[in-house]
């Protein structure tokens, strides 16, 4: 009864700290752009075997560039491996980042739901934080990233 | 519910010294604004405390106080920064109560012994919250393990080690209660120093097996810092913690360091607590206050420093809510004035974990109770340890020296009754009780130790160099008791013969060695005092074989009297006294017990077949005396049985 497994791991991303507050953000998170990163730790950090052996159910299944939270999947065997990996990530291209795990989760429902609240906290915390900022394409924006949640592997 | 501390924040700025150029200010403004980054990114990902960590070389000067580099106002830093918080203490399952708090730490590095041992006892260290070293070499490595009075043993995994570490120092330190740390923003860092550091720090991780090691970040820049969870779980990976241990190192191992370190700080001796309160002319309602500050009271508040806990955030309250609670010792008037002195200086004693000690106490009944209770326990552990004979002088003296003004004679009085009364009760368990060979000997031992303190007492009255002079004396006497035991087992004396087969059976058990070291040190250093113990025995014994017929009492009663027939011969003033009809009425029931079981006559018969025994006989025998008054003694007993038989039953499946 060995079944195949997965752990679904919500983190957030904080982009470069030491911008002064209300700048734009230098770089756009996207699917692409974080996988890479941490494709790479994981080659720097456990080399060509480790990557490969990680690779197999590696993806980043969600980012929302707006409140910088994505959902990352890998297997369970590989999970903390890639977790130290993606801890160890310090930047996405030249801008210096850094990964923070919110939930770890064994199922896409479970791991849905978290994504779903922290999404939502962070929403709120960004518009505290932007005030008169948030434009209604923003908004847009998210709202539509919050569907994209409630889509994943339906 | 576990609350994460991040104890290592680079402190580097200065704020006096050489600030006067520009360009040195203009860094040092780039150094605070990281330094306050950092504790945003902290209390952001949920952290509960940050300590600002100053690294320290050379000698520590008084301008090396600790000066307040806590910032006031973090909450200033970003308006979204509470619900971040929240967030996140709520994700980590941490309680959103406590308050994030800020605490200031030295780290000295130091490379030899001696300035280990001068940072010991520095009160200039003390201003700051915790006090760690980072040893540079050896010697000071080792001396850090061993004596030093420091909270946290720092160690740069980033670069070689400049010392091996040894296991047994390492042992040594745990023992002492010192916390290890390992850093991990070098190994976010620096893709070389991972190589360098993995090993060394396995090696640490793996001779604690995760006790006493603190995991912190040191983070040169924000960028360095990760959430509790990440760090877990790098820990876990890569230096092979378990989990629980590695979330230990991050939060109940800081937790306890710091509640040890802020004792240190903030109350005398660990335990008091000293605070100037008002003036003198004002009252205070001391019960009052005392209690209420005794139930605030927060073991890991550093009195300042600490932000407002999250709820009052919620509720937007940005200024500053004020401490209520005072501040603990005024380290400027201790290191500047005079010498600490409990009684000139306390306005008020409390003690942190006795509340009766609230109201001061009087010292008279204090004291005494104390002894009474010291020398209780020395009588109930009665034959355990000879050594142990020497403790109850030392301990009265010591009081009587400090409370010069009392009236000595009425505490060595109500000592001395203590110690009748208990010789007394002693003697009425005797008397009562089945087990009386056990009891015996502890009547024998409170006599013993009533008339040696009562000599100290004499000596005492009479003057102070007197009473010194007894104490040796006593050491003396113990001495001589202890090479007595040693002849004893070599001395032809027809009295010892007996005492020697107790010897010999004694080294097969070591339970039962004590208590005949101590019977035959009784029997050979002070027959005067134990002979009236004995008196008393032989008395008890009289009446004791009408109430148990049983074996083995009936085995013990024979030993008993064998051993008064012992003392019978050495002095005969003390004979004269014993009644003869005693004696006869004794033979009648010995009499009548052989005729009961006719398979142990041989062993029964009379005083002179004691000698010579089986060693079955032998083993049953000093099962009757034990180091103590075991209160399982018959669950041993079974023990001894299942042995004995287990070899039978085997042979008999055979």
């Amino acid at each position: 009864m060995v079944q195949f497994k997965n752990r679904y791991m919500v983190m957030e991303v904080f982009v470069d700290a030491n911008r002064e507050l209300g700048d734009n953000d230098p770089i756009i998170l996207s699917a692409f752009n974080v996988s890479k990163a941490i494709k790479d730790s994981i080659q720097l950090n456990f080399g060509e075997c480790g990557l490969a052996v990680s690779l197999g159910s590696f993806q980043v299944k969600y980012v929302n560039p707006t409140t910088k939270i994505c959902i990352i999947r890998t297997s369970r065997e590989d999970h903390q491996k890639v977790w130290s990996a993606i801890t160890m990530v310090r930047s996405i291209g030249k801008c210096p980042v850094s990964f923070n795990l919110l939930d770890l989760s064994g199922s896409i429902k479970a791991c849905k739901r978290a994504a779903l609240m922290c999404d939502e906290a962070k929403f709120e915390q960004y518009r505290l934080a932007a005030g008169d900022l948030v434009t209604p394409e923003i908004t847009d924006v998210v709202k539509s990233c919050f569907e994209k949640i409630k889509a994943l592997e339906k | 519910m576990a609350l994460f501390f991040d104890l290592s924040v680079p402190y580097l700025e200065r704020e006096h010294g050489a600030s006067s150029s520009t360009g040195a200010s203009a860094e040092n403004k780039a150094l605070r604004s990281a330094r306050l980054r950092a504790a945003v990114k902290a209390l952001e990902l949920g952290y509960a405390g940050v300590a600002y960590d100053r690294p320290f070389r050379g000698v520590v000067a008084d301008s090396d106080r600790c000066s307040r580099p806590l910032l006031p106002s973090l909450l200033a830093a970003a308006p979204s920064l509470a619900a971040a918080a929240a967030l996140h203490r709520r994700l980590l399952r941490s309680p959103p109560s406590p308050p994030f708090r800020q605490f200031s730490r030295i780290t000295l590095s130091l490379d030899s012994p001696a300035a280990v041992a001068s940072s010991s006892s520095n009160p200039v260290l003390r201003t700051y919250d915790i006090v760690a070293v980072r040893p540079l070499n050896q010697a000071a490595f080792d001396h850090a393990c061993k004596f030093s009075e420091v909270d946290m043993i720092s160690i740069d995994f980033s670069q070689k080690l400049p010392f091996r570490l040894k296991l047994p120092l390492v042992e040594v330190a745990i023992k002492r209660g010192l916390h290890f740390e390992i850093t991990y923003s070098h190994l976010i860092a620096d893709v070389n120093v991972r190589r360098q550091m993995l090993a060394d720090a396995k090696l640490l991780v793996e001779w604690t097996r995760g006790k006493n090691v603190i995991i912190s970040s040191a983070a040169s820049s924000v960028n360095d810092i990760r959430g509790p969870y990440d760090v877990t779980n790098l820990v876990v990976f890569l230096l092979g913690l378990s989990m629980e241990r590695a979330k230990a190192a991050i939060s109940t191992n800081c937790r306890s360091l710091l509640v040890k370190a802020l004792r240190k700080k903030h109350f005398y001796k660990e335990t008091i607590r000293i605070e100037r309160i008002l003036p003198d002319n004002e009252q205070f309602d001391s019960k009052k206050f005392l209690l209420s500050n005794l139930i605030n009271w927060d073991p890991i508040s550093s009195g300042e420093g600490d932000l407002p806990s999250l709820d009052d955030i919620a509720n937007s309250t940005p200024s500053k809510k004020q401490n209520a609670s005072s501040k603990a010792i005024d380290f400027t008037s201790i290191t500047d004035g005079t010498p600490f002195l409990l009684s000139h200086n306390a306005t008020i004693i409390s003690s942190s974990n006795n509340l009766s000690a609230c109201a001061v106490p009087d010292e008279v009944s204090q004291q005494d109770e104390a002894n009474e209770v010291l020398i209780e326990n020395s009588l109930s552990t009665s034959v355990t340890a000879l050594e142990e004979q020497i403790s109850p002088p030392e301990t009265i003296l010591v009081p009587l020296d400090n409370i010069e003004k009392l009236p000595v004679e009425a505490i060595l009085a109500s000592e001395a009754d203590a110690l009748q009364s208990d010789h007394m009760e002693l003697e009425d368990c005797n008397t009562t009780v089945g087990d009386t060979v056990l009891l015996s000997s502890d009547a024998n031992l409170s006599s013993f130790t009533v008339t040696e303190n009562t000599q100290t007492y004499n000596g005492f009255l009479e003057d102070d160099e007197g009473s010194k002079h007894c104490e040796t004396e006593a050491h003396k006497d113990v001495t001589e008791l202890m090479k007595c035991i040693a002849s004893a087992s070599g001395n032809q004396d027809q009295t010892q013969l007996n005492d020697d087969n107790y010897y010999s059976n004694s080294m097969k058990d070591d339970m039962h060695t004590e208590g005949v070291k101590v019977r035959t040190a009784e029997r050979e250093a002070s027959p005067e005092e134990v002979a009236s113990a004995h008196d008393e025995e032989w008395q008890n014994f009289t009446t004791e074989p009408a109430l148990t017929g049983q074996r083995e009492g009936l085995d013990a009663f024979l030993e008993e009297m064998h051993a008064m027939d012992v003392i019978k011969d050495t002095n005969v003033v003390e004979r004269e006294d014993i009644p003869s009809g005693n004696t006869v009425s004794l033979e009648k029931i010995l009499i009548k017990e052989e005729e009961r079981m006719p398979s142990r006559c041989s062993a029964t018969i009379g005083a002179k077949s004691f000698e010579v025994k089986s060693g079955k006989r032998k083993q049953r025998k000093s099962s009757n005396y034990p180091a103590s008054p075991l209160p399982f003694s018959s669950f041993f007993k079974s023990i001894l049985f299942k042995r004995k038989g287990w070899p039978l039953r085997r042979r008999q499946n055979k």
